[in-house]
């Protein structure tokens, strides 16, 4: 039987020199505080009656309720008058004893199947009390359990966040070699990434006539996105050049490098993706 | 039964595998052991060592470090068994807590009785609710209780049982079984098993 905690192992009857010691000395002062700790330790009914079988040696599939109720009902007449307050479920726990000791009076109730042997009345007594044992003893397990924060603590060292630079080579050749090795590298490692199409050509040139749907010029640099990168420079471009190419617009240059103009020549904007089919 | 003990008892065991670890290997595994919080098993040290390293020679490092802190009073290489898998840890030992409880009174009071009763039923009964835990301990379940098993983040809501009044499911977090040392539930023993050898096998 694994030990669960020190008070189950605790003889309550006081020994001298091994001898127990039946009457206390009348000048022998407990203090009734003492008494009142111990007693309020047990978790409630199943934990006090589990302590009594278990200090008396009972068996606990053949326990003899009359004499168990009596002594439980001494230890809540003790309780009580250490003024405890005693919680509903002990009171609950009499009653049910005291009703499971009437019943052991009577003779055993007959059973629709005749087969098995007259339902016990202790049987769901005995049953939730092996079961609170049983719980008693995996929380003692889960207590022995090496736990974090008790048992042990974690060091932790954090690692820089940012990887500190390689080492350069320090001379010429050996940073010839690495940059070659890095060549080879890139030529091998050649990375290769399928997209789907972020933006579309079609989409910009809708986008471009409806720039244009209201006046007949707008400024080339009005039509282009920055944050969309070198991609949206090209597809940009290629949307424009579409545009001119059905004759939907036509560009203007002042000077070279200065601003680009696009003029509407269709007489309305219309949709040129639905009268032809556009290159992506 | 998943006791500590140290991997610096079979320090001399070293001599048989034959295999000295180089320096470096030791440093680099010390290093591993004090940066990553979760205890480590020989495949994970492997895995970040490079493949080439056998694994005799990671055990071999392993002693080393533990050799390495031995002098130390606060500080230990543990090796525990979980889920079948040896995991080794650099850890502060229990020794360090009574100063870590100076620096912090408020700090992790211990578990009463019925603290780790509730979660050892919360453990091995999962999905529970409130009333069946009472049911077994034939207590009411002190409300105080379930906020500090959640507060210590070992206990969570599974939802609600279908069921009148549609009562709470509680069940237990990851961090319980990174805090107990625990790779799974199932490295719990059977909870029939605690019945005693006086009672009838159940």
């Amino acid at each position: 039987m694994p030990q669960m905690d020190a008070r189950r192992w605790v003889d309550a009857t006081p020994r001298v020199s091994g001898q127990p010691l039946e009457q206390l000395p009348l000048d022998l002062y407990i203090p009734a505080d003492a008494l009142a700790i111990w007693l309020e330790q047990f978790e409630g009914p199943l934990d006090l009656l589990l302590y009594l079988i278990r200090k008396h040696n009972i068996d606990i599939l053949e326990i003899p309720v009359a004499r168990v109720t009596e002594q439980y009902l001494e230890y809540l007449a003790l309780m009580k008058s250490m003024a405890i307050e005693l919680a509903a479920e002990y009171l609950l726990m009499a009653a049910w004893l005291a009703e499971i000791k009437s019943r052991m009076l009577l003779p055993p109730e007959p059973r629709n199947d005749d087969e098995e042997e007259p339902l016990d009345p202790r049987a769901e007594l005995v049953e939730r009390l092996l079961e609170y044992e049983r719980t008693t003893r995996a929380a003692g397990r889960l207590d022995k359990q090496p736990r974090r924060g008790r048992d042990w603590f974690d060091l932790s060292i954090e690692p820089p966040d940012r990887l500190p630079a390689p080492a350069v080579p320090s001379d010429l050749t050996g940073l010839i070699a690495a940059m070659q090795g890095l060549m080879r590298e890139g030529i091998v490692r050649r990375a290769h990434h399928v997209r789907a199409e972020a933006l579309s050509i079609r989409q910009r040139m809708t986008d471009i006539l409806d720039a244009l749907f209201d006046r007949t010029s707008c400024e080339l640099a009005e039509v282009f996105r920055p944050e969309e990168g070198r991609m949206g420079v090209a597809v940009t471009t290629v949307a424009v050049l579409e545009l001119s190419r059905t004759h939907a617009l036509d560009w203007s240059q002042e000077s070279p490098f200065g601003p680009v103009t696009l003029f509407r020549l269709a007489k309305k904007a219309t949709d040129p993706v639905a009268e032809e089919e556009m290159p992506r | 039964m998943t006791a500590m003990e140290s991997p610096a008892d079979h320090a001399d065991r070293s001599e048989h595998w034959g295999s000295e670890p180089p320096e470096g290997l030791v440093e680099l595994v010390e290093a591993l052991l004090l940066t990553v919080d979760e205890p480590l098993s020989l495949e994970a040290l492997g895995a970040m060592v490079g493949q080439e390293t056998a694994p005799d020679l990671l055990e071999a490092a392993l002693v080393h470090v533990a050799t390495r802190w031995e002098p130390h009073r606060f500080i230990e290489l543990t090796a525990r068994e979980v889920g079948g898998h040896r995991v080794w840890q650099l850890v502060a030992t229990a020794a360090v807590s009574p100063y870590l409880r100076a620096g912090d009174p408020g700090r992790v009071p211990r578990l009463s009785r019925a603290a780790l009763e509730t979660l050892a039923l919360i453990a091995w009964r999962q999905p529970i609710t409130r009333g069946e835990i009472e049911a077994a301990r034939g207590v009411a379940v002190n409300p105080q209780i379930l906020k500090q098993l959640a507060e210590r983040g070992w206990v969570r809501s599974l939802g609600v049982k279908d069921s009148p009044g549609r009562p709470e499911m509680l069940g237990t977090t990851r961090a319980f079984l990174s805090d107990f040392g625990l790779n799974s539930l199932a490295d719990l023993p059977d909870f029939e098993r605690f019945a005693g050898q006086d009672d009838i096998d159940v």
